[in-house]
């Protein structure tokens, strides 16, 4: 990865079904660009060069809604215009039978049923990021990323969303990349991007 | 050739003088109340208010024997109206400019505070004040010398506009000398080789008084900055006075203004009788409505056809053109493509008259409108767009949409406001436009805005009060239907 100032030279990573890999770094160092490249996103000013490849598919030239790849933020980007139950029927396929249905039963699993009606906007931190995970794994990506969604959250909460990020993760089977800033969020193998900085 | 070339002289000082204190004073105005209540959207449409019905409406307001006079008069029994005064005439350079500075102000207000919502106001308010300065010294000093720098533009768009407007000097301006633009305006009807020789020289004298202009705004906003960094070395923290400015600039005065210009539109175009000093007519004809409407429904119907057709396409490029910025992430706010507005409609209007003719069809006349229309399109569309995070596009995109239906599912029903604005607002310039329909389809295609103009600038403004209400309720429908249509959830 090459910015105006500096690149990153990473070498081959790996990351397993059902395995998270957490990427830390200072600030700037190019965390959430890599990022963005995974989800296939065009950053002017950033040149990015190598091979990504998802159950053996090389990724490098799929559009980023061929790539199957969820994404999760620290802002949770609930589409505001939506209630909460229209953001998890606008991720779920078209091809999903009783849609209705399985929308009213998530969010009975995550206490939030009475919710289903409310805008994002009416939502605490803490619900908006479990709809937030909700809303990527109904899409039923074949990976996830993961930009610091529990940083915008309290102590208590980052826990609890932690652990039940983490158990939804499992659950799903699919491989996983965190980026985050606080060690604590890591649940498995760690990177420094640090180690792979040239000025 | 000579004495018409001084005469021509004559009237290129008035417009040189016209425009600096206009502009001066409309940026003086602004900045004193861009830190006022936020103008919102509801505003944006009195910005809308089409130039032509506003000047008739304010032009019985405040004319010498107008309705503010009449209710002084009613006041104070001593008081011996109407006024007698060749400058506060109908028709003089001191209403002129009044009339271009209380529509030009909601615009560069619009643009001044669209531009501080984009600062760090409150840091910055926070470290200022816990220095020992009061809002309004810090307001003076830290914004206002940031601000001059990102409303130079639009700034710049208004003095080009007072350079050749020619609508409001046909009915409020003077007449002797009158302004170069409205000169050249008439010269140009007379087809003599002669007077078509004046009408370049005419057309050069307005580009050169747009760039000088621009030179000597651009000259006092230099000293501006050098006055206000000078205050802000002198470290003092003392309270300035407290600015009339900024009660002129608050969202009533502009409500009860459009409202008394508005009715006084109304009472015109139904009185039959209304003598010194009555304050109400003494009779009434609203059968003018009725008599008028059959004049009325076709015009309506080509400025209708006309504005919605030149919006949607200046709109659609406009979005055309801010979706490629943003994706290039070029959020900064292109001069290049404001080009037209920096250019003296008249010189702009003229050239496109003499290269494709005159009445040479509907094609032209769009095309005209459509140039006039993107760069306001662009200017009011372009701060809600580029603050639009992109991050909800990759979300819809990595949820299995494609570019197309995540830009309609996501981007559009999160930005329906300020796009169905940037709308209206082409919609409005269409409406409003008065040059490029003069002279591209005078005959073939006359607009509510054309015969508003001829009839008031030939002194009947009963009349022309009906087809400037006419033309008023065009927009304002628009503008109305529109922002109840996209009004926010409880």
């Amino acid at each position: 990865m090459v910015f105006n100032h500096h690149q990153l030279v990473i070498p081959k990573l790996f990351v397993a079904a059902g395995d998270v890999l957490t990427l830390t770094g200072a600030s700037g160092i190019g965390k959430s660009s890599l990022l963005q490249w995974i989800l296939g996103v065009d950053q002017p000013g950033v040149t990015i060069e190598g091979q990504l490849t998802l159950d053996g598919n090389d990724l490098g030239q799929w559009p980023i809604e061929r790539r199957q790849i969820g994404l999760v933020t620290q802002q949770a980007d609930l589409f505001p215009h939506m209630t909460v139950a229209q953001n998890l029927l606008f991720a779920l396929p078209k091809r999903h039978a009783h849609r209705h249905d399985w929308v009213a039963q998530q969010l009975q699993s995550v206490d939030l049923a009475h919710y289903a009606k409310a805008y994002p906007d009416q939502l605490s931190g803490g619900q908006r990021a479990r709809i937030a995970l909700l809303r990527s794994l109904a899409a039923v990506p074949r990976s996830l990323l993961l930009d610091e969604p529990f940083s915008a959250l309290d102590v208590k909460l980052r826990t609890t969303i932690r652990e039940f990020t983490w158990s939804k993760l499992m659950a799903a089977n699919m491989p996983a990349i965190l980026v985050t800033h606080d060690a604590a969020d890591a649940p498995g193998k760690v990177v420094n991007l640090e180690q792979y900085y040239y000025d | 050739m000579v004495g018409a070339l001084s005469a021509l002289g004559n009237s290129a000082w008035l417009t040189l003088l016209v425009t600096l204190t206009t502009s001066a004073l409309v940026l003086l105005a602004a900045l004193a109340g861009a830190r006022g209540r936020h103008l919102n959207a509801t505003w944006a449409s009195f910005i809308a208010v089409p130039h032509v019905a506003f000047a008739i409406g304010l032009l019985w307001l405040v004319s010498p024997s107008g309705w503010l006079v009449r209710l002084v008069d009613g006041l104070l029994p001593m008081w011996q109206g109407p006024i007698q005064s060749s400058v506060l005439s109908g028709k003089s350079t001191f209403t002129l400019m009044v009339v271009l500075m209380l529509k030009e102000l909601p615009f560069l207000l619009l643009m001044a505070q669209a531009n501080v919502q984009q600062m760090p106001i409150q840091p910055w308010q926070q470290q200022a004040q816990a220095l020992g300065y009061s809002h309004r010294r810090f307001w003076w000093l830290i914004v206002i010398p940031a601000l001059l720098k990102r409303i130079r533009l639009p700034l710049y768009i208004i003095a080009i506009y007072t350079v050749s407007v020619v609508d409001i000097p046909l009915l409020v301006g003077p007449n002797a000398p009158a302004l170069l633009a409205h000169e050249v305006y008439q010269l140009n009807w007379q087809f003599t080789n002669n007077t078509q020789g004046l009408v370049s020289w005419g057309s050069l004298f307005l580009v050169v008084i747009a760039a000088v202009s621009v030179l000597l705004l651009r000259g006092l906003e230099w000293v501006l900055q050098r006055w206000l960094g000078y205050l802000a070395l002198t470290g003092k923290r003392a309270c300035a006075a407290k600015s009339s400015v900024k009660r002129a600039t608050t969202p009533w005065f502009w409500a009860l203004l459009a409202m008394s210009v508005f009715i006084s539109l109304l009472l015109q175009s139904g009185q039959q009788a209304w003598f010194y000093p009555s304050l109400w007519p003494q009779g009434w004809q609203w059968s003018r409505w009725l008599t008028e409407w059959p004049y009325i429904a076709p015009l309506l119907y080509n400025t209708w056809i006309l504005a919605a057709l030149s919006a949607t396409l200046a709109w659609l490029s406009a979005i055309a053109l801010l979706e490629v910025q943003a994706q290039s992430q070029q959020h900064t706010l292109n001069g290049g493509w404001l080009t037209m507005l920096m250019i003296p409609q008249l010189v702009l209007v003229l050239g496109w008259q003499q290269t494709i003719g005159p009445d040479n069809g509907f094609i032209g006349l769009l095309w005209s409108h459509t140039v006039f229309c993107f760069p306001y399109a662009y200017l009011t569309l372009h701060g809600a767009y580029h603050a639009y995070p992109r991050r909800w596009l990759w979300q819809a995109r990595s949820l299995g949409y494609g570019p197309w239906a995540a830009w309609f599912k996501v981007l559009v029903p999160m930005l329906k406001r300020p796009l169905a604005l940037a709308w209206a607002m082409a919609f409005s310039i269409s409406v409003a436009q008065y040059l490029p329909t003069q002279w591209l389809a005078p005959v073939t295609h006359p607009t509510l805005t054309t015969e508003a103009v001829s009839i008031a600038s030939g002194g009947d403004w009963r009349l022309g009060s009906v087809y400037a209400l006419a033309q008023w309720a065009s927009v304002w429908s628009v503008f109305m239907l529109i922002l109840w249509g996209t009004r926010a959830r409880n």
